[in-house]
């Protein structure tokens, strides 16, 4: 491979293109397998359509020859880089709501210009701030007429049936998605769910009678199968199909339960105004100094630091919080007031591991760290007392996270830590403010601290070593 | 509305006909299910669309004479469904 040409480990299944980077650029090549069909679609006017184009990733073609090492290609195309790539299993219910209906949505614009999506793959979808976008351009091909919805599954798969594991069951997703990383299979949602969920005719066409004609199927001659498949289905049904989807899940939301230990804790908090405003001035200044074009908050709640920074001149900011309703909260937020601010669900102590095919199809937290900026409040003590993680360990990760940010450190003597520490015995005496200093400065040189409450909270802001 | 109606109707049908077996692991696409489903609906509704062309069929003849270019225009009308 010529030098800095990186071929994107994920884009491997589809043999009409490949993904590569080099240098923060992004190329897709469109092999002669798959010219054809881009041609079609590029002339057919789907994608400058106004209610696609700006839902649909930006394509410039490139002469191929102009990328060294390309290698064979009928076309190269060239996208826009996006400021961080996330994964179905860790956004919020609203999230994987709003792709899943934009999954839908250029669905039906593309048939209406004889377009067909060939997958339903959560994975094209990303996100610029709140805002799902749709990455790959090669998922759409000329529609054949009477054809069937060959994605429907998993579609069923990637979108339907986690929203369905977290409104109809009240599970979050994001675990069994993780783990399964192709969705949570209808076999075991069908499982889960109570009968009488069960009744409703949409979770019966879209998931428990695939199920059953699926088993029915192996009792079935291999001529009656075909015969079935060989049937066709009117574009009109097709697009009903799809916009009965696209009702249902528009009004599929998150269960009432999802009642969360922090979402009130910037009201209910044990330190008043006065604190929580000195954080806030922490943050803005730190933002306009270091003014970083992508802003990592670990432990962001519902994101109101995140906020301020980007008021301040932080260009995006990434958070993450384990409490799903958090998340929640602010990406509702930020998606109504069209914010730069993405919430995504991850818990610190256990981040997104390298998964797929050889383990880096999808690539783990760190391989995906590209923060100029870090924000992480409140956060260490809950990973040092409430996860056992060495404090050094716990600093150095951060400051691993992004060259520059601020940290903050609660002592023992708060009382959020008393509360931790309320039922368990205390067994960690290398958790104390002296400790703290000497991991940063271990990894990074201190070039502020501000004292949120004297003795009980401190900020520190770092710049980490050689950079 | 007359297909999801219709829809519900078959698939409350179909899943009693079925009845509950265990699920199978063969050597099948995962998608086979959905397949067979759509391809259900495809009949369904193609069956359904056959119904009212003879249906407005039959109520031209019993009605003819009266006005025979009603039946073409109805004709027609079906055609673009």
């Amino acid at each position: 491979m010529t030098d800095g040409l990186h071929r994107d480990p994920a884009s491997f299944r589809d043999p009409s293109g490949h993904v590569y980077s080099r240098d923060g650029r992004i190329f897709r090549t469109v092999s002669a397998f798959g010219a054809e069909s881009y041609e079609f679609v590029r002339d057919s006017g789907f994608l400058t359509d106004p209610s696609v184009e700006n839902r649909v990733i930006g394509i410039t073609e490139v002469p191929p020859a102009t990328v060294d090492g390309i290698g064979d290609c009928t076309y190269l195309l060239e996208h826009p880089a996006l400021p961080f790539v996330s994964y179905p299993y860790e956004w919020c219910f609203s999230a994987l709501r709003a792709a899943a209906i934009l999954q839908l949505d250029l669905i039906t614009a593309a048939l209406d210009r004889d377009v067909m999506l060939s997958d339903a793959s959560a994975y094209n979808i990303q996100f610029r701030a709140t805002e799902p976008v749709f990455i790959d351009a090669l998922s759409f091909r000329p529609y054949r007429d009477g054809e069937f919805w060959g994605a429907h599954q998993q579609f069923c798969d990637q979108f339907l049936n986690p929203l369905l594991l977290t409104a109809l069951a009240g599970i979050g997703f994001n675990d069994w998605y993780r783990g399964s990383a192709e969705g949570i299979p209808s076999r075991d949602l069908n499982n889960l769910l109570p009968w009488y969920r069960k009744l409703g005719w949409r979770v019966m066409t879209h998931v428990t009678l695939p199920l059953k004609l699926q088993s029915a199927s192996r009792r079935k001659s291999e001529d009656k199968i075909e015969a079935i498949k060989s049937r066709r289905l009117p574009k009109a049904s097709l697009l009903q199909l799809v916009s009965g989807l696209h009702k249902w899940i528009s009004g599929l939301s998150p269960p009432t339960e999802q009642s969360s230990t922090w979402i009130g804790y910037e009201d209910d908090n044990s330190y008043g105004d006065e604190a929580t405003r000195t954080k806030h001035d922490f943050t803005r200044r730190f933002a306009q100094e270091v003014r970083p074009a992508i802003l990592w908050d670990i432990g962001c709640n519902t994101g109101t630091y995140a906020e301020t920074a980007l008021a301040a001149g932080a260009g995006t900011a990434i958070g993450f919080d384990t409490d799903r309703a958090a998340v929640e909260a602010g990406f509702s937020r930020a998606r109504k007031n069209g914010s730069m601010f993405f919430p995504l669900v991850l818990d610190a102590a256990n981040p997104s591991p390298g998964q797929g095919w050889r383990g880096i199809e999808r690539k783990n937290l760190e391989a995906r760290a590209n923060a100029d900026g870090l924000i992480a409040y409140a956060i260490l003590h809950h990973l040092s007392i409430g996860r056992n993680i060495p404090l050094a360990e716990a600093v150095s990760w951060l400051i691993d996270l992004a060259p520059q940010g601020v940290i903050e450190f609660v002592e023992k003597d708060d009382p959020m830590v008393q509360q931790m520490l309320r039922l368990r015995e205390d067994i960690f005496g290398g958790y104390h403010r002296d400790a703290f200093m000497a991991a940063v400065r271990e990894r990074a040189e201190i070039v502020e601290t501000c004292e949120v409450i004297a003795n009980r909270r401190v900020l520190v802001r770092y710049r980490r070593r050689g950079f | 509305m007359m297909s999801r109606n219709l829809g519900f109707v078959f698939t409350a049908s179909t899943a009693l006909l079925l009845g509950w077996h265990s699920p199978a692991l063969a050597y099948l696409d995962p998608g086979t299910g959905s397949m067979i489903l759509q391809g259900i609906i495809g009949a369904v509704v193609g069956g359904l669309i056959a119904l009212k062309l003879y249906w407005a069929r039959l109520k031209n003849f019993l009605s003819s004479g009266r006005s025979r270019g009603t039946a073409e225009n109805n004709d027609r009308d079906h055609d673009s469904n």
